[in-house]
């Protein structure tokens, strides 16, 4: 019985330094929390439409935007209207 | 920038460009007699011109100038492109809902048919019955099947003659009431402005657009309109009803690369309204659209946002 106790101990103590061996081994050779990401990795994003012009997406994919201001006209001397 | 002013296809057109002073003006007057020269081939208001002519020969074959050949040959192409909203062949119902003389008569005369009159809508005859042999300039159309090629024209003719007014600048523009095409840019400027009229208020603008050498057009059923009897009317007839389009919008703006491009999908589009727009537009990944409601909200693709100088 003592034997088989010692026997016992012995396996546990091998049982636990190997793991704890392991452990360390695998810890030691993986990315760093300070290793910087690769950024080629990320893809650029599209640039956000300007605030305030764009408004609900109807069921076919066109986008209402928010209600424009009309203004007197003096910026252009060219004028979009229809005939 | 300098600018000349004249009435041609019964609207208004401008004509701007900049360059040596001498210069533009030789090429506002070579520009100006395009315009009236073409006018006088595609009109379907005069008995003598050819779209008359090529109307009157429908059953047999018609030998067609170049120009007629090709505008044909773009107008058949664009109705299966807007899956059938632009169609070329409605001219009769154009006439059986009073648009039967030039708009210009209907505004000095103001008495139209009565309602009463007013025949029922007939089938389109099927596009595919219009023959064209580009190699020998032949058009046919079936019987029954009479063109008008009124916007798609005005379009068409407006960036030929930019082209004729930009061997005479180093920048210009043509406006034929609605049609614009740009050549070139305008010195110190990268793009060119262009105001976006409240079809609401036709002294205010809605937004200004920045927009590159090429086509922008705008579609409108507030500015052709007419009473028929107790019936308001405009201009845009819905092939699929033979009647002016009921539309949730007041006007539609393309730009694109050309302008019977733009021109036919801002018809296109108008009749289309909110719920197909989008689908329609997706035949023709060229161009960007702005369309203005009857609550005068902007819709449009979101493309045209790059278009939008706030």
């Amino acid at each position: 019985m003592k034997l088989y106790k010692a026997f016992l101990h012995f396996l546990i103590t091998l049982v636990s330094a190997f793991a704890f061996l392991t452990g360390w081994a695998t810890l030691a050779h993986s990315l760093k929390p300070t290793q910087p990401v690769k950024q080629e990795a990320l893809a650029p994003l599209d640039p956000l439409p300007p605030v305030g012009l764009v408004g609900n997406a109807s069921s076919s994919g066109g986008l209402q935007f928010s209600s424009p201001s009309p203004r007197a006209r003096s910026q252009s001397m060219f004028v979009t209207r229809g005939s | 920038m300098n600018t000349f002013r004249f009435r041609a296809m019964n609207t208004d057109i401008t004509l701007a460009a900049e360059g040596a002073s001498g210069r533009v003006e030789q090429g506002f007057e070579k520009a100006q007699r395009y315009i009236e020269a073409s006018e006088r081939r595609f009109t379907r208001f005069s008995e003598d011109s050819e779209l008359s002519q090529l109307n009157r020969s429908a059953g047999t074959w018609f030998h067609a100038s170049a120009d007629m050949t090709f505008v044909v040959s773009l107008a058949k192409q664009y109705v299966e492109q807007t899956t059938g909203l632009f169609n070329p062949s409605i001219l009769p119902d154009l006439e059986r809902v009073g648009y039967d003389r030039s708009m210009d008569l209907i505004r000095a005369e103001a008495s139209m048919l009565p309602s009463a009159r007013l025949a029922p809508a007939s089938d389109l005859l099927p596009i595919d019955g219009l023959l064209i042999n580009p190699d020998e300039n032949l058009i046919f159309l079936p019987h029954g099947m009479r063109l008008d090629l009124g916007g798609i024209a005005k379009g068409w003719i407006a960036e030929q003659a930019a082209m004729v007014l930009s061997d005479y600048s180093v920048a210009c523009l043509v406006d034929a009431g609605g049609d614009m095409f740009m050549v070139g840019q305008p010195e110190g400027e990268a793009a060119w402005q262009i105001e976006l009229e409240d079809p609401l208020k036709p002294d205010w603008s809605l937004t200004s657009l920045n927009v590159l050498p090429g086509a922008v057009t705008t579609s409108s059923v507030v500015k052709r309109k007419w009473m028929q009897g107790d019936t308001p009317r405009h201009h845009l007839i819905d092939p699929r009803t033979g009647l002016p389009a009921e539309t949730d919008w007041l006007s539609v703006t393309v730009i694109a690369p050309h302008a019977d491009m733009a021109e036919v999908f801002a018809k296109a589009l108008l009749i289309a309204g909110p719920q197909e727009a989008e689908l329609i537009a997706h035949n023709a990944p060229e161009i960007s659209y702005l369309a203005v409601d009857h609550a005068g909200m902007i819709w449009g693709s979101l493309e045209s946002l790059e278009f939008i100088n706030e």
